[in-house]
Order: structure tokens, then C-alpha cells, then sequence
């Protein structure tokens, strides 16, 4: 079979190939900077698009969880808060509760009563530490998951409704009222949910004559109306982060809970005879009885 | 601007990369050290570095992005004293690789902030920025790293 003569095919192997580029310059890497620039935009643009997805998620969860048993993990997490934990978050600044009213005298079980609602952002962010310290007293059932109102400041804040609360202690009476619940009517208007006794009404009105909420009143001594800390603290985080911050308590929102926490049990141990001990002479809860307001008796 | 003077920059940039990962180390290892930061809406340091994800192989993230900055730093440094010379092959190509893994760990740990878990860390953001400008200068002067030291 004839042959013509052959042509010389270039590979990318030859040594034309292997010749240094002009002016003795290797090939430039410049082409990877626009590469890196689509990959960082590609990640951005993707993640601010995932972003939104789950932010709409995580409103649906909100309110289809609205209303649920405590799940086990955050009851969990809630009272079994280490100790080391507890002291060293400590009291973390000035006391918020004030001091009312005298010292009980005799051998009265001090009531701690609660009046809060559903809807109020407030109320959202107290029942967190109050929950977390009435669980170093006694053992609570019958709490349900809830969020602040989606309409107000601070919408759907993560909160747990004493609504359905049983709770049973050594040390303590425990009196809750959530006046309202977190979803309006047609007229703009939160439902009643519970009402005040009128023991429990009179003490509110004495001492909190605006009927602001939420009211905390301990042992007839220490009180707070209002808010321990803002809710800002706890926005952004659903009930799941919130209680598994706890154990740890070194975020912004579990050193918030825990520190008024400590300062809630620390008026406790000083209306219910300081019981228990392993509670009321641990150093975070002494920490918090020297900010808090005394009359030196 | 010549070869020395980005140098320059690289160092610069790798000090204040060392200087804002150990600021993060630290808080890491010590509650007392306060998080100068927003902790709260999409702007939220504290999620970010109390995160699982900000632990890789038992070791904190921002302690792995002091050892980076210290390795940059230590390239920067060796270019320099070279005055402007021709690189060897070696720092010309550790220059690169390490400039690569610093961009390629900047997107996993973007995604990581954006995707996994929804909030955006102001100082993590620095050091990106940091470790992408070293990236860049990287590749922008190589070709005049090895201008002077022409292939035989």
C-alpha cells in the first residue's frame, strides 16, 4: 500500500512545547482570580438564597410547634444545669429584682406568684429563668412550648407557657396566670386565658398599680415587673438553642438566663430558709445573694 | 509597585490575620475575654464561633487560621529577604499551594457561616477578607516572582 510522505503531527509533548514563554515568564495564574471570585460569589448568592429558605422554615416550625408538650431535650437540658455552669455564670451584674414588703415570719412556705400572658415578648424571656431556677426547687409538668406574638415587638420569641404548669416543691408555692394567649381575634384582641384570684389581684394591683407584665413577686419580698433582659437576646434562636446554650452557658442568651436564674433562686433561699443547701450555699448563688437588695435582717 | 513593597503587604496583612486569629483563639479558651461583636439577627459572632462547626479535628478554627497567618507571614518574610530576586521553586510553589488552601478553606467556611449555620461572624469576615487579598496578591505577582529565573 503506498505511503505518501508523512506530516509530523504536533503533540503537546514536543519541545516547542516546553519552550519558556516570552520574556522568560512562566504562564501567568492570574486566571484564577476571577475563578475564585465566581466561586465566592456562587457561595454567597447560594447561601443568601438558602438563607431565606430556611428562615420561611423556620417560622413554619415555630408556629406548627406552637402549643407542644416540652420536648424531652429541653427539659432535659433545663434541669440539669451543671453546677459548675451555674457558678460560674454567677450574678453577672446589678440585681434587677427590688425588695418589698418584710421578711416572712414563721414557718410559712413562701409563695412565688407569676403573672404574665402568652403574647408578651417580656413574659417570653422571664419564663426562661424562671423555669430553669424553679427546677432547682421542685419538678414541673405540664409545660408546653410557645412563642411571644408574631405581631408585636419581638415576634414569635421562644418561650415555654405556664398555662398547664403543675409544679411540686419542698420549698415553695408556686401561683401562675397567663392572662392571655398569643394569637389575636378578629378585633385585634388577645383571649383571656386565665384570671388573677383576688388575693393574687390585689397583690398585683398594690404593687404593680400600671398592670404591667410580666410581675414577679418572691415570698411577698423581692419583685420584678418588666423585662430581667431584652428579648433581642433570644431572637434568631428557637427552643431547641436556647435550652442546649444552658448546660454550656457561655452565650449572650444562656449567661442572661442563667445569671437572673441564680438571682431569682438567691431571693428564694432567702424567704424559704435557705433550702436547699446544695442550692442556696453554692458560690453562683451567693454570688447572686451580695447584689441582691438587703435590709440586714 | 514592586515586588518588595507587596511583600510588604503580605506581611502586613498575615499580622493582622495572627492578631484577629488569636483575638479568637482566645475567646475560645477563656470566658473572661469579651466578644466584641453583635450576638444577635444575621450579623451573630457568637453563634458562629460557640457553633460545633467551629471546632475542626478537636483544634478551634480560628487557632488552624493562626497557624495559616503564621506560615504566610513566614512565606512573606522569606520573599523579602530575598530583596527581589528570583524565588526558588520551592517558596514560589509553597507561596501558591498555601494561598489555594487559605481560598479553599475561605469558601468551606463561608458556606459553613451561610448554609449550616445562618449567621455571619464580623470578625471571621475580616480574616476572609484577609486571607483572599493574600490570595490575590499571590497570584498577581508571580509572574514576576520567577520573571528574573527564565526556564533553561
Amino acid at each position: 500500500m503506498p505511503q505518501g510522505p508523512r506530516r509530523k503531527i504536533k503533540t503537546g509533548a514536543g519541545p516547542e512545547m516546553r519552550r519558556p514563554a516570552p520574556h522568560g515568564r512562566r504562564p501567568s495564574l492570574v486566571w484564577t482570580l476571577p475563578a475564585l471570585g465566581v466561586a465566592v460569589a456562587l457561595v454567597i448568592v447560594g447561601g443568601i438564597v438558602h438563607q431565606r429558605q430556611r428562615q420561611s422554615a423556620s417560622r413554619l416550625a415555630l408556629a406548627a410547634a406552637e402549643g407542644t408538650p416540652l420536648p424531652a431535650d429541653i427539659a432535659r437540658n433545663l434541669a440539669a444545669i451543671p453546677e459548675p455552669t451555674w457558678d460560674r455564670v454567677g450574678a453577672d451584674g446589678a440585681a434587677r429584682l427590688m425588695l418589698v414588703g418584710t421578711p416572712p415570719s414563721g414557718n410559712v412556705t413562701p409563695v412565688v406568684l407569676y403573672v404574665g400572658a402568652e403574647y408578651c415578648p417580656y413574659c417570653a424571656v422571664m419564663r426562661w429563668p424562671l423555669v430553669a431556677t424553679l427546677d432547682r426547687f421542685g419538678t414541673f409538668t405540664g409545660l408546653a412550648l410557645s412563642t411571644s406574638s408574631a405581631t408585636d415587638v419581638f415576634p414569635r420569641t421562644p418561650t415555654l407557657t405556664l398555662l398547664r404548669q403543675r409544679y411540686e416543691s419542698p420549698y415553695l408555692l408556686l401561683q401562675t396566670a397567663e392572662l392571655q394567649g398569643n394569637i389575636q381575634d378578629a378585633s385585634g384582641r388577645y383571649p383571656p386565658l386565665q384570671h388573677l384570684t383576688d388575693t393574687q389581684a390585689a397583690l398585683f394591683s398594690h404593687y404593680d398599680s400600671s398592670g404591667s407584665i410580666p410581675f414577679l413577686i418572691i415570698g411577698g419580698r423581692y419583685l420584678l415587673t418588666g423585662s430581667p433582659f431584652s428579648p433581642s437576646v433570644l431572637q434568631g434562636m428557637d427552643w431547641h438553642a436556647i435550652a442546649a446554650s444552658l448546660p454550656v452557658g457561655t452565650t449572650t442568651a444562656a449567661r442572661a438566663i442563667l445569671s437572673f436564674a441564680n438571682e431569682i433562686t438567691a431571693a428564694i433561699c432567702a424567704v424559704d430558709g435557705k433550702a436547699p443547701a446544695s442550692v442556696c450555699q453554692s458560690a453562683g448563688v451567693r454570688d447572686a445573694a451580695q447584689v441582691l437588695p438587703h435590709t440586714g435582717n | 509597585m514592586s515586588l518588595q513593597a507587596w511583600d510588604r503587604v503580605r506581611l502586613a496583612a498575615s499580622l493582622i490575620g495572627l492578631g484577629i486569629a488569636a483575638y479568637l483563639s482566645a475567646l475560645h479558651y477563656d470566658t473572661a475575654v469579651s466578644l466584641v461583636c453583635s450576638s444577635s439577627g444575621a450579623v451573630n459572632c457568637e453563634r458562629v464561633l460557640t457553633s460545633p462547626q467551629a471546632v475542626w479535628n478537636g483544634i478551634p478554627v480560628a487557632l488552624w487560621g493562626m497557624i495559616w497567618f503564621a506560615v504566610a507571614a513566614t512565606l512573606a518574610i522569606l520573599s523579602l529577604v530575598r530583596h527581589g530576586a528570583a524565588e526558588p521553586p520551592w517558596l514560589r510553589w509553597g507561596g501558591i499551594g498555601w494561598a489555594v488552601i487559605g481560598a479553599a478553606a475561605v469558601l468551606r467556611l463561608l458556606y459553613t457561616e451561610l448554609v449550616v449555620i445562618g449567621s455571619i461572624c464580623l470578625w471571621c469576615t475580616a480574616v476572609h477578607v484577609l486571607v483572599i487579598g493574600l490570595f490575590v496578591v499571590q497570584m498577581l505577582t508571580d509572574a514576576t516572582r520567577t520573571s528574573t529565573n527564565p526556564e533553561p
